[in-house]
C-alpha cells in the first residue's frame, strides 16, 4: 500500500521529504484518510441525508472543500509529527514545515479528485441529489 | 358516454364554472365527455363570459395531455366539449329589440292585441332583452320558444347517441332559466322537427333546479327584487310539479336551497352580472357528477307505462355558516376532500414558488425555461389562478365553504386543510416547498413518459397524491 500511495504523493518530489515518508511508511494512514473520509461522507450525503434542502451545488462544494480541509489537517499533522517523531527535532535537513505545507496541498488536491469522481458514481442513485453538483 | 349540459341564464353558467372546477380538480365523472350548451340572451354577462373562457382554458389545457390506461392523472381527466361558439346557443331576434316588437305586436288584431296586454304588464312590453328577462319568466317563455328552430339545437340533436344523456341547470326565481328548463324539456321530449327525435325523446333527462341562495340589493330602478324570488320560485314549483314530475317528462330531478343568502349587488345584467361563487353551485355541479354516475330510472321509455322520477336534494351534516370537508356527507366528503386538496397544492406550488428550476425532476425531464415560459403553463396558471379565486369567493360568502386556509405563507404551505393538523413526515429537514419538491423528485415511472406536458401534470397529480397522503392521511 505504500508503494500504491507514493505513486499517487510523488508525482511531486519533495527532496528528503519524499524518502522519509516512504521510508517510514507515512503515506498509508493518509492515503486512506484521503481515499475513505471522501468516500463515506459523501456516500452519507448522498443516501443518507439525500436531502431537496442541501441539494445545491455549492451546498456540495462546501461539503467538498470540508473534506479537503480535512485531509489537509491530516496530512500536514501525520507528515510533520511522523517526521519530527524519526528525527527527533525539527531540524531534520530540509524545510519540514513547507514540505509539510506543500504535501498536505498534494493531498487536498487528490481528495477533491476523489470526492468528484465518487460523486459521479454513486449521484445516479440519489433521489434528491442525482443532479448534484450537475 | 357524452353528457349534454343546458346551463340556462346566470346560474347556468356558474354551475358549470363549478363543473369545470371540479373536472379540473379530477373529481371523478363516469362521463367521457361533457357537452355544455349555455343558454342565455345576455351575450355580454359576466358570468356567460367568465364561464366560457374558463372552459376555453381547460380545454387548452386538456388538449397536451393524454389518458392512455397506464396514466393514473385525474387533472382535467373529462372532457368539455365547444361545440358551438363560446359553448352558446345562440338566440334570435333578442338584440335591438323589444319584446312588443319581437312578439310584433303591432300587427296583431285587435283581438290578439287585447289578449297579449290581458298577459302582460305595460313594462314588460316595453322591456328589452339584450341583458336578458330581468326576472320575467312570463317574457322568458315566449322568447325561448324558439330552440327547434336553431340549427345549432338540429346540430345538437344530430350527433346524440343513444348512450348520451341530457342534464339541464336552472334557477327558479330567475327570469331565463325559470322559463327556459321547462320550455326545453318539452322539446327535448316531444319535438319531431329535430333530428333522431326516437333518440332524444326517449333519452336519460336530468336536471336540476336551484331555489333562491342569494338576494340583491333593493333598487326601484331595476327589474330585479329579490322579495319576489320565494314567491316565483312557488309558483313555478307548483307548475313543475304538474308538468314535470307528475306526468315523469324527466328522470333525475335535483333541488338545491339555501336560507342563508348573501345580498349582491343589483345587477340587471351585461358584463357587471358577475356574481361570486356560492357552495349552491358547487352542489349543483355534484348533482351533474351524480347523474353522470346514475343509472336511468326509466330505461325503456317509449315502451314503459311504469315511469317514474328520482328526486334528489342535498343536506349537510351541520347547519353552519362555515362549512368545511368535516360538515359534508360521507359520499360528499369522499368525493371533493382529495381532488380538490391535491389541486390547491399543485396552484399553490405553481403560483407562489419558484426555486425549483435546478431539481432533478426538472432536468431529467428536459424542462426548461421555453417550457416554463410557455403558452401551456401560462393557461395552466391562470385556471389554477381561478381556481383559487373561485375558493376565495365561497369562502367569503354567508354560508361560506371554507375547506381551506387560503394564506400564502411558504413557512406554512401544509397548514392548509381546516380541521386536520398535518403530520410530520420524513425526512425531517424538508419541510413545505422543501417537501414538495422531495416527493417530486422521488416520483418516476409513467411520469417520465411522453411529451413534456403531459409529463408536467402526471408528475404533479402524482406527488400531490402523496403529500395529501403523507401529510393529511386523505387517500
Amino acid at each position: 500500500m505504500n508503494e500504491f500511495f507514493a505513486n499517487w504523493y510523488e508525482l511531486t518530489y519533495f527532496e528528503g521529504f519524499s524518502d522519509t515518508m516512504y521510508e517510514n511508511g507515512l503515506y498509508i494512514p493518509i492515503g486512506f484518510c484521503m481515499v475513505l473520509i471522501p468516500i463515506v461522507v459523501l456516500t452519507l450525503y448522498y443516501y443518507a441525508v439525500n436531502s431537496r434542502r442541501f441539494n445545491k451545488w455549492w451546498q456540495w462544494l462546501l461539503l467538498v472543500i470540508i473534506i479537503c480541509a480535512i485531509n489537509f489537517g491530516i496530512a500536514f499533522g501525520v507528515s510533520y509529527n511522523g517526521i519530527y517523531d524519526v528525527f527527533g527535532t525539527a531540524d531534520v535537513g530540509f524545510p519540514l514545515v513547507p514540505s509539510c505545507v506543500g504535501f498536505a496541498f498534494i493531498n487536498v488536491l487528490w481528495t477533491f479528485i476523489i470526492s468528484f469522481v465518487w460523486s459521479m458514481i454513486i449521484k445516479w442513485g440519489s433521489t434528491q441529489c442525482r443532479r448534484t453538483p450537475f | 358516454m357524452k353528457v349534454y349540459v343546458f346551463g340556462i341564464g346566470g346560474t347556468g353558467s356558474r354551475v358549470m364554472r363549478a363543473v369545470t372546477m371540479l373536472l379540473a380538480s379530477g373529481v371523478e365523472c363516469k362521463a367521457d365527455a361533457i357537452v355544455p350548451i349555455i343558454i342565455d340572451p345576455d351575450a355580454a354577462g359576466g358570468d356567460v363570459e367568465r364561464a366560457a373562457t374558463l372552459m376555453r382554458r381547460y380545454g387548452e389545457v386538456r388538449s397536451k395531455l393524454d389518458f392512455s390506461s397506464k396514466k393514473q392523472n385525474k387533472f382535467f381527466r373529462t372532457e368539455i366539449m365547444e361545440t358551438m361558439t363560446n359553448y352558446r346557443l345562440p338566440l334570435s331576434n333578442t338584440e335591438d329589440c323589444r319584446f312588443d316588437e319581437y312578439m310584433n305586436l303591432s300587427g296583431m288584431s285587435k283581438e290578439n292585441k287585447a289578449l297579449t296586454r290581458l298577459l302582460f304588464s305595460q313594462k314588460n312590453l316595453d322591456s328589452d332583452m339584450e341583458v336578458g328577462f330581468k326576472g320575467n319568466p312570463n317574457v322568458g317563455s315566449v322568447v325561448l320558444n324558439q330552440f327547434e328552430d336553431s340549427i345549432q339545437f338540429q346540430n345538437f340533436a344530430n350527433d346524440f347517441t343513444a348512450q348520451d344523456k341530457i342534464f339541464i341547470i336552472s334557477s327558479i326565481f330567475g327570469g331565463t332559466g325559470a322559463s327556459g328548463f321547462p320550455l326545453l324539456l318539452k322539446t327535448l321530449r316531444t319535438s319531431n322537427n329535430i333530428a333522431n327525435p326516437n333518440l332524444v325523446n326517449n333519452a336519460h333527462i336530468g336536471a336540476i333546479t336551484v331555489l333562491p341562495y342569494f338576494q340583491v340589493k333593493q333598487d326601484d330602478e331595476s327589474n330585479i327584487d329579490s322579495a319576489t324570488f320565494v314567491s316565483k320560485a312557488k309558483s313555478a314549483l307548483s307548475y313543475y310539479l304538474r308538468a314535470i314530475s307528475r306526468n315523469n317528462a324527466i328522470d333525475n330531478l335535483y333541488y338545491v336551497a339555501d336560507d342563508t343568502r348573501t345580498t349582491y349587488d343589483n345587477e340587471e345584467g351585461g358584463a357587471k352580472q358577475k356574481n361570486d361563487a356560492h357552495f349552491v353551485e358547487l352542489i349543483s355541479a355534484l348533482a351533474l357528477i351524480d347523474f353522470a354516475n346514475a343509472q336511468n330510472p326509466n330505461p325503456d321509455r317509449k315502451n314503459n307505462d311504469n315511469l317514474r322520477t328520482v328526486h334528489k336534494e342535498f343536506g349537510i351534516e351541520k347547519d353552519t355558516n362555515e362549512i368545511t370537508f368535516g360538515e359534508l356527507g360521507q359520499k360528499s366528503r369522499k368525493q371533493l376532500r382529495k381532488p380538490l386538496t391535491q389541486f390547491n397544492l399543485f396552484a399553490k406550488y405553481l403560483g407562489e414558488y419558484s426555486g425549483f428550476k435546478s431539481q432533478p425532476w426538472v432536468v431529467d425531464r428536459g424542462l426548461d425555461g421555453n417550457f416554463f415560459d410557455s403558452d401551456f403553463i401560462d393557461t395552466l396558471k391562470l385556471v389554477q389562478g381561478e381556481y383559487l379565486a373561485w375558493l376565495a369567493e365561497m369562502a367569503g360568502q354567508q354560508r361560506a365553504f371554507t375547506p381551506f386556509n387560503l394564506h400564502r405563507d411558504s413557512n406554512r404551505v401544509f397548514d392548509l386543510v381546516k380541521g386536520v393538523s398535518p403530520r410530520t413526515t420524513w425526512p425531517l429537514f424538508d419541510k413545505n416547498f422543501d417537501l414538495f419538491d422531495n416527493r417530486l423528485n422521488n416520483t418516476g415511472g409513467e411520469s417520465k413518459l411522453g411529451e413534456k406536458e403531459q409529463q408536467f401534470v402526471e408528475l404533479f397529480y402524482l406527488a400531490t397524491e402523496k403529500l395529501v397522503k403523507d401529510k393529511f392521511n386523505i387517500d
